[in-house]
């Protein structure tokens, strides 16, 4: 009878992780718990900016356990984070098990639509995957400043970047005061090289450039206004490494996909099953 | 002279927000009384306002985002919302006037709140020129009327009669599920933006990204909660009403400033 009851517990405790109702009570308590980040970050700023560049665990070792006031709601949400993987995965493989097994009887059409949520959930997990492997693999290159007709080789000899010349497009509107005279889409033209090879490219705020495996950004630039005694040319740029990148916008696009399916069940079928 | 008229042209455009205020309160007022007509032409007149509004301040960006635009461009989908599916909701039928009610008491807030509470920092104002960024501002925006209507619809559960309350049920599930799906989209769109301007998707200069998550988790409760039925139709409609409202508060929490009474 005991050896009955042993052999009971991890299928207890399955169900329970795969459990809807512990998806409904982590969902709050992660709510509860970003609301309580957003007042953390908005009070401490400064704490949590170098989340951006430094790996989760330099973070932790540096800021995180220093201030635990500030940022236990951090490791908490990576707890919660962790649980609803775990939920999210089991739930999954539960009724993707059951659907499959049902498929006989179901259109393929249906079969599609029926797993548009198992779709979503599963690119949950790829996008929280991603994040993980972004926070802790990422090597970041910060204050990279270019001079026209200066380079900088990635680590590794991975390539170089020349930057030729800064493409001013001042602002000729008169909407906006503030930026009389200014550069609005700054764009600086750069020649890359890498494995042997060299061609240009242009860098602007929101238009990267990728090389070597490495993404490049433009974080700053100058002069912020052409013409008279201003800044020489410079750009500043942000270089990393990601190699979560790929994950998560594949969870992305998996999500939207898994979204397409839903909705095709939910306006097909549902209708027909109303 | 080309400039003279430009300049004039904008500054006409330009239409106190009180004034819009004022236009959807006098609507609200008289959606609780019997007169459709000048109901509909009411808020076909503050839908105008509105939208010259949005439209002022988008040819003052454009290509950059208006920011802290949400507040005021969510009331002008809403009402476009109403206007177009007038048949159904700017009906005589009790209920749906209900909905349309709360729905109009809900823009007249957020509009109070924009106007007490205004926001003017444009810091990453530069790299909004993005068309992921647009694409964040019109679906979260569109995502926040469908939550308005769920919230609606789920308020007027508990004034309805027992037949009704399923169809109310209903329409809290399916506005939403599309919220959802709208809120999903700008969720993404503004992490692709962040990634193309700065490289990871989540910005930690600005927390915003989590008052949005925070949406997003209670509404994945929300819809988990019906799919699964485990609850009662009253506690899911209650669930669903304290949710809706919490969501509204914090999708727009972002974009208000410090407290700027208007005398």
């Amino acid at each position: 009878m005991n050896v009955v009851n042993v052999l009971r517990v991890p299928t207890l405790f399955w169900r329970a992780l795969a459990s809807i109702n512990l998806t409904i009570v982590l969902c709050l308590l992660l709510a509860a718990d970003v609301l309580w980040g957003y007042a953390c970050i908005k009070w401490r700023t400064a704490l949590f900016i170098p989340l951006n560049d430094l790996g989760i665990v330099p973070w932790i070792q540096t800021y995180g356990l220093g201030n635990l006031q500030h940022t236990s709601w951090f490791f908490l949400l990576l707890l919660l984070l962790a649980v609803l993987a775990l939920n999210t995965a089991s739930c999954t493989l539960e009724r993707v098990r059951h659907l499959l097994a049902a498929r006989a009887s179901l259109p393929r059409l249906r079969l599609v639509a029926k797993l548009g949520p198992h779709i979503m959930h599963a690119a949950v997990l790829v996008i929280l995957v991603g994040y993980l492997a972004s926070y802790l693999y990422t090597e970041v290159v910060v204050g990279t400043v270019l001079l026209p007709g200066r380079s900088y080789t990635l680590p590794d000899n991975a390539g170089s970047i020349t930057f030729t010349d800064f493409i001013h497009q001042p602002y000729q509107g008169i909407r906006l005061d503030v930026f009389q005279g200014e550069v609005i889409r700054p764009q600086a033209a750069l020649v890359l090289r890498a494995d042997g090879q060299t061609w240009e490219a242009t860098l602007g705020y929101n238009r990267p450039v990728r090389l070597g495996g490495y993404s490049v950004h433009l974080d700053n630039f100058a002069p912020k206004k052409p013409g008279g005694m201003r800044l020489n040319k410079r750009i500043d740029l942000h270089i990393r490494k990601d190699p979560g990148v790929v994950l998560y916008l594949a969870g992305i696009a998996m999500f939207c996909l898994g979204i397409g399916a839903y909705m095709l069940d939910w306006r097909i079928f549902w209708e027909v099953r109303k | 002279m080309e400039m003279v008229m430009e300049t004039m042209t904008l500054s006409m455009l330009h239409i106190p927000l009180s004034w819009v205020l004022i236009l959807y309160a006098g609507a609200f007022a008289v959606s609780c009384t019997g007169w459709r007509r000048t109901l509909l032409l009411l808020l076909a007149f503050a839908l105008v306002s509105n939208a010259l509004i949005v439209l002022y301040r988008y040819s003052q960006a454009w290509p950059m985002l208006p920011m802290h635009l949400a507040p005021v461009l969510t009331p002008c989908l809403l009402v476009s919302m109403l206007l177009l599916r007038s048949a159904v909701y700017l009906s005589a039928e009790p209920l749906k006037r209900r909905v349309e009610q709360l729905a109009l008491l809900a823009i007249i807030i957020c509009l109070a709140a924009a106007q007490l509470f205004p926001k003017d920092f444009y810091l990453p104002f530069l790299r909004s020129d993005s068309l992921f960024a647009h694409i964040m501002l019109f679906a979260g925006a569109a995502g926040r009327v469908c939550f308005i209507f769920s919230l609606a619809w789920s308020i007027t559960f508990f004034t309805a009669t027992v037949e009704e309350r399923s169809l109310c049920m209903r329409r809290v599930l399916s506005w939403a599920a599309w919220g959802f799906v709208l809120w999903t989209l700008s969720m993404f769109s503004g992490e692709m933006w962040a990634y193309l301007g700065w490289g990871t998707p989540v910005i930690w200069h600005d927390p915003a990204i989590l008052l949005m998550m925070a949406v997003w988790f209670i509404y994945i409760a929300l819809l988990h909660l019906h799919f699964s039925r485990t609850w009662g139709l009253r506690a899911r409609a209650l669930f669903a009403a304290a949710g809706g409202c919490a969501a509204l508060v914090l999708s727009l929490l972002a974009d208000f400033g410090p407290f700027r009474p208007l005398w």
